[in-house]
């Protein structure tokens, strides 16, 4: 994946040279690449789940509530006797859905708004961007909790309202992006050859935005699959008896005295995941952004 | 100086106005009828079309709009849809202890992270350095309510030594701020360290060395106090995390704020209390950009003229 998503980064004006220096600063940074070896693990946990899990995610069992980890339930079991374990890694498989679901939502709309004000100037661009200003008075996540107050709170309707309130974010950066590339020579020359507004935008503007886009999009999973799980936790994302990681806690911290498992676990499945996005996001930036790097002295 | 703040309060203006209209319209695009929901649920159709009327839902939304920012300029907030009372009253408790919660907090977030932050830079790629920079990281991927349950475990519970959900003694008050004051922390020692480094890395930092000014003067003397601004922002920006934060730290602790009502609103669909408090969350944000932004001035001169 790694591989792919920096070919993907340094496609445009760059050199081979600077395609091998990105993928090398990558790979020497040990922290990058803890980040990576998390999210592989992950990604085999939700698609394999159903495979590795040692109980179905959803079988009760009365007779075993709320017992601690032990040889049959390595994680311990919950207030209906289900197996902690295979709930975790069933919501290995939502909470990465959501992360990538809610990014995508958020990337594509926000990229459009900012790329499309931008580029024409003018009346198209105030508009975009007070819309944008706007949404970004808003506190992060209670723009989400806003959106699901609307909705009604569910899963899907979470990923949405996630997606929607990072839009922003994008449009914010595709519009600097734009407005730098707007400028280069190669956006000029392609002008001068008779070259369509919308070709420019899409074959010589944008492909240039992808390295930062990339980068930003793997921060934003992590916080996406942190404001999910909040969410999750509210009860304004997703409902019982679906193994969401948020949901499974709120869920859990009734018996945070007697079954701290119940807490401990989901708990910390977020965390070693939100954990790998940043890892992996922080180390592709210094990969793909040599000027940063070069400034912090790396 | 007074040119450039009367130029932020007059942008201001417009960007609250957008965030009303917002939240108007989201609020209206609820499925279902508002009147239908405002009556009682043995009402008949006659008694909501008279709801309908008496709430002026029946005119158009333009209309609606505009009587809805003349109330809320008077200070009239409508009522709770659940309990009766004025939104202006229930909110009125509230809104102090959670910004009591974020100032507390934020304390935290500067204290740590400026610390953390500045020790880092001063011994680029040394232990404490990378310790330090993990432990942002590990601020930062930690989800709130987790943190906060896991102290809540460790001491209210096995250690019992503080207080586990409430609020009333200073002591109430140090689990729920350092959950929250911890996110902001990690951010802002990452920026401080950054900022610090490149501030250290310049011509004037370099002669200030050569002319022997000892280190320690160098660092908060002329390095610190000029890595501030990009910092300064962070922390502003951060504020808006600390609101949304507050929301679930609240609920995890029990803290009787402005978070705990809008998710219990939400729940039981009490729109006038959504609609207030989101507004009072994106006013106090904006209050407090603004708040950096005049900051920013102070500590920075060029702005001004910028």
């Amino acid at each position: 994946m790694a591989t792919r998503m920096l070919a993907l980064g340094v496609t445009g004006p760059r050199s081979r040279w600077a395609q091998h220096r990105a993928l090398r600063t990558f790979l020497r940074n040990r922290a990058a690449e803890a980040g990576l070896a998390i999210l592989i693990l992950l990604g085999l946990a939700a698609a394999f789940a159903g495979t590795i899990s040692p109980h179905p995610p959803l079988a009760a069992d009365l007779n075993r509530m709320l017992q601690p980890p032990s040889r049959a339930h390595p994680l311990g079991t919950d207030e209906l006797g289900r197996d902690l374990l295979s709930r975790i890694i069933y919501g290995a498989r939502i909470s990465l859905t959501l992360g990538f679901v809610s990014v995508s939502i958020g990337l594509l709309a926000g990229t459009a708004l900012g790329a499309l004000g931008t580029y024409r100037g003018g009346w198209a661009d105030l508009l975009c961007m007070r819309f944008v200003d706007v949404l970004l008075s808003f506190p992060p996540v209670l723009l989400a909790i806003c959106i699901v107050a609307v909705m009604g709170p569910s899963l899907y309707n979470a990923m949405i309202a996630i997606g929607i309130a990072q839009m922003p974010v994008y449009a914010r950066l595709v519009r600097g992006l734009v407005l730098a590339i707007r400028e280069q020579q190669y956006v000029e020359a392609a002008r001068a050859l008779g070259a369509h507004d919308s070709r420019i935008l899409l074959r010589h503007i944008l492909p240039n935005c992808l390295s930062p886009l990339i980068v930003q999009s793997t921060l934003q999973v992590a916080s996406a699959i942190l404001s999910a799980a909040a969410l999750g936790f509210l009860g304004l994302g997703a409902q019982p008896p679906t193994p969401e990681w948020g949901a499974m806690l709120s869920k859990g911290r009734l018996y945070l005295r007697v079954a701290p498992h119940l807490t401990a676990f989901p708990g910390l499945a977020i965390f070693v995941t939100v954990l790998g996005f940043n890892l992996f996001g922080d180390g592709l930036r210094d990969a793909l952004d040599p000027r940063m790097a070069a400034r912090l002295g790396l | 100086m007074h040119r450039y703040l009367a130029r932020r309060v007059t942008i201001m203006v417009p960007m609250l106005l957008g965030v009303s209209m917002i939240v108007f319209v989201l609020i209206r695009l609820i499925p279902g009828d508002p009147a239908e929901l405002l009556a009682s649920q043995w009402a008949t159709a006659e008694d909501i079309a008279l709801v309908r009327r008496a709430w002026g839902l029946d005119r158009p939304l333009p209309v609606q709009y505009a009587v809805f920012l003349g109330n809320l300029l008077r200070g009239d907030l409508g009522r709770s849809v659940a309990s009766g009372v004025p939104v202006a009253a229930e909110i009125a408790g509230r809104y102090p202890a959670t910004l009591l919660l974020a100032a507390v907090s934020m304390a935290v977030a500067v204290l740590v992270g400026g610390t953390a932050g500045i020790v880092s830079a001063r011994r680029p790629y040394s232990w404490w350095d990378n310790g330090a920079m993990v432990l942002a990281l590990v601020g930062v991927s930690m989800p709130a309510f987790w943190s906060g349950l896991m102290l809540i475990l460790l001491f209210g519970v096995i250690l019992g030594w503080l207080p586990a959900s409430g609020m009333g003694t200073p002591r109430h008050v140090v689990l729920p701020a350092v959950t929250l004051g911890l996110v902001a922390a990690g951010i802002i020692a990452r920026q401080t360290r950054s900022s610090m480094l490149e501030v250290l890395g310049q011509d004037y930092i370099r002669t200030a060395r050569s002319k022997g000014v000892d280190e320690v003067a160098v660092t908060y003397r002329h390095a610190l106090k000029n890595a501030l601004i990009p910092v300064v922002t962070i922390v502003g920006l951060q504020f808006g995390t600390l609101l949304g934060g507050s929301v679930v730290v609240e609920s995890v602790f029990a803290w009787p704020g402005m978070g705990r009502l809008l998710v219990d609103a939400v729940l039981v669909r009490d729109y006038p209390i959504v609609q207030a408090s989101v507004l009072l969350f994106a006013a106090t944000f904006a209050l407090i950009n603004l708040l950096v932004d005049v900051l920013y001035a102070f500590l920075d001169p060029r702005i001004r003229y910028g």
